[in-house]
């Protein structure tokens, strides 16, 4: 765990605080009816921790994607996407802008673009919808004149809504490209 | 555990039987009635989505059985005696062919009358069972492990069937229990039970993902990972234990194989970007899996260490989810070239890339039998996902294939896994109010929730035998 910071994860942390609320309000409600569940013996819970791994691959030479000191900038607003798309809508465009010359502006940061998706559709094809939205906007900030080196993309697919809710406005605001800055 | 089990586990056959002779034509019952299903889906509903739903089990061809509480020698405080009985029935009657008798109480006083007998009043359990009896002892052993002996009765020639005698810690009473339902039901069929497997999963720790093992019937969680940022696409070793899987443990999702004996994990793919949706074939000697670099998830495969990388895709569209044919020559993946997600087919070396499916606006998840006779995958049909089946025998021939439905419509259904004799898929489902992993046969019986975990079941992969 030497390599885990905290204070990087902010934003993450947040999301996975509500999400584990969610789940644990969500745990009480009701037990299948599925065929085999007279026998009550069978799948009880007994939970083992095992050992951290004792051997672990240290080879992290690459900046951005993985370097410490990320945070959130107030400057940098989330770009929204439509539901299974990954083009910048006309609505995103000057709120994209503004980012790109905030971008442009501080020329001594390195932006992390994450990409998220909403809990519709598989596990599997939303990472990779999440990595092509981050690349959309990674892109769209290149061709405005930004230095590529500055620029990382990851994707979180569904696993990090800000808004847990199961409704049409919370999907809206949880399919976005999220920006955090490293100096 | 499983270092414990390997030491103490012993096993010993004191009884052999003429049960194939005996027993063929329940053998072949048991093969007719697998196919007796399908025939009779072929009558029956078809949806008006093109897909057929899954029928209803044969009852009249299970082999009946008859499992009292096993007798304890010692205090029972833990009722091991109940539990062994009833993880049999549990086995037996997940491999869906035998029907399991549940009237404890007339067995506990029948089983009671034979021993004051002292001998099996045949006649009298035949009004129970008309199959089989299984009657287990267990005895605590001086250095306090249990040894367990389990005697199956035949009750149509009135003989000993099948008997095996295990020893072991307490912790390993479960797998004890498990080994024998296997070592039985191979016995009888010759086919390789999934009693003693486990299932790879994630499960939210403190709110982040983790690998977990469970048995294949939920007991005994375990977390594996304390990774503590996001571990997904947990893939099972067909042979060994191991785990495929990514984590952004290193700020990037990157794909990493973890010993699950030694707990040490060396890593196959960490390019900036995806590495994921990792998948062995099912000899172990290839992986594949999906990566970006700089852009758009395409699908590679590479060596069991991660050497030799190969590109077998290149196109605009997204690639992702590849499962490899048990012999090895195809891939089944996901693209979603036709405007959303699709299952496509394309040889392992990358040509005679095809669509498969046509049936559902959104598929995506496949996971290929093991036995060769069906890709299964998520499938957006109606509201949310369900289980789909598509029949794969001969895949090269280009014929349209038939799409079966193994849930239907309660929840949201995904991430199906073939268990390693492909008679069985585990999957997750919202279902029940949280996502949480069953286990279901392939002709749609005994769907069974197996987990009720506290951070939830996710993307389930069906493990070895052990």
């Amino acid at each position: 765990m030497s390599r885990t910071n905290m204070n990087n994860f902010k934003a993450l942390i947040l999301a996975f605080a509500v999400t584990s609320l969610m789940t644990l309000g969500a745990c009480s409600s009701g037990k299948g009816t599925d065929t085999l569940k007279a026998d009550d013996s069978v799948g009880e819970a007994q939970t083992e921790t095992a050992q951290p791994e004792s051997v672990i691959e240290e080879d992290i030479k690459q900046a951005g994607a993985r370097d410490p000191g990320y945070a959130d900038s107030s400057s940098l607003v989330d770009i929204n996407f439509d539901f299974d798309r990954s083009e910048i809508r006309d609505d995103q465009k000057e709120a994209l802008t503004r980012n790109a010359e905030w971008i442009q502006n501080n020329g001594d940061t390195r932006i992390q673009i994450e990409g998220h998706c909403d809990e519709r559709g598989t596990e599997e094809y939303n990472l990779a919808l999440g990595e092509r939205r981050a690349n959309t906007v990674r892109d769209y900030l290149i061709s405005y004149g930004i230095d590529p080196a500055r620029l990382y993309t990851i994707s979180y697919g569904e696993e990090l809504p800000i808004n847990p809710e199961h409704t049409e406005d919370a999907w809206a605001q949880n399919r976005r490209s999220h920006f955090l800055v490293t100096n | 555990m499983n270092r414990e089990m390997n030491s103490n586990l012993v096993t010993r056959h004191f009884v052999s039987g003429r049960f194939i002779v005996r027993y063929f034509p329940v053998f072949l019952l048991t093969l007719f009635s697998v196919f007796s299903l399908f025939t009779e889906q072929a009558q029956a509903q078809r949806t008006d989505s093109g897909v057929w739903l899954g029928a209803k089990r044969v009852e009249s061809t299970l082999m009946e059985v008859a499992v009292p509480d096993f007798r304890v020698i010692g205090k029972d405080t833990e009722r091991l005696g109940e539990m062994s009985s009833r993880l049999i029935n549990f086995d037996l009657q997940f491999t869906g062919m035998f029907k399991v008798n549940r009237n404890f109480d007339f067995m506990r006083k029948a089983d009671l009358r034979d021993r004051k007998l002292g001998r099996v009043n045949y006649k009298e359990w035949r009004t129970l069972a008309s199959n089989f009896l299984i009657k287990g002892e267990i005895t605590e052993l001086p250095d306090d492990r249990l040894s367990v002996e389990i005697v199956a009765h035949d009750l149509q020639t009135k003989k000993e069937f099948f008997a095996k005698r295990l020893t072991g810690g307490k912790s390993v009473v479960r797998r004890m229990i498990h080994r024998f339902s296997d070592a039985f039901v191979r016995r009888l069929t010759g086919e390789k039970g999934v009693a003693d497997t486990r299932i790879g999963l994630v499960s939210r720790v403190r709110g982040r993902k983790e690998l977990f093992l469970v048995d294949y019937d939920g007991a005994n969680p375990q977390q594996i990972t304390d990774d503590r940022s996001l571990v997904l696409f947990p893939h099972m070793h067909p042979e060994l234990n191991k785990a495929l899987f990514t984590t952004y443990r290193y700020r990037n999702p990157d794909l990493y194989v973890l010993d699950l004996d030694t707990n040490t994990r060396k890593p196959i793919s960490r390019k900036i970007g995806l590495n994921s949706t990792g998948e062995w074939s099912r000899d172990g000697s290839k992986i594949v899996f999906s990566l970006s670099i700089r852009g758009n998830s395409e699908i590679y495969t590479c060596n069991a260490d991660g050497s030799g990388l190969v590109r077998l895709t290149n196109s605009y569209a997204i690639e992702t989810s590849p499962t490899f044919s048990p012999d090895g020559k195809f891939i089944a993946f996901t693209s979603d070239r036709p405007g959303a997600p699709q299952i496509y087919l394309m040889k392992s070396s990358g040509g005679g890339k095809r669509r498969l499916t046509y049936v559902g606006r959104y598929n995506d998840g496949p996971s290929w039998s093991p036995r060769g006779d069906y890709i299964t995958y998520a499938s957006l049909i109606d509201k949310g996902f369900d289980i789909a089946l598509l029949e794969a025998n001969n895949i090269e021939d280009k014929r349209r294939r038939e799409v079966r439905q193994l849930t239907q419509g309660t929840g949201s259904n995904e991430a199906p896994s073939f268990s390693p004799n492909g008679r069985n898929v585990a999957f997750m489902s919202s279902r029940g109010g949280t996502k949480q992993i069953y286990i279901v046969n392939v002709d749609g019986g005994n769907l069974t929730r197996i987990t009720n975990l506290p951070g939830g079941g996710y993307l389930p992969s069906w493990g070895p035998s052990r």
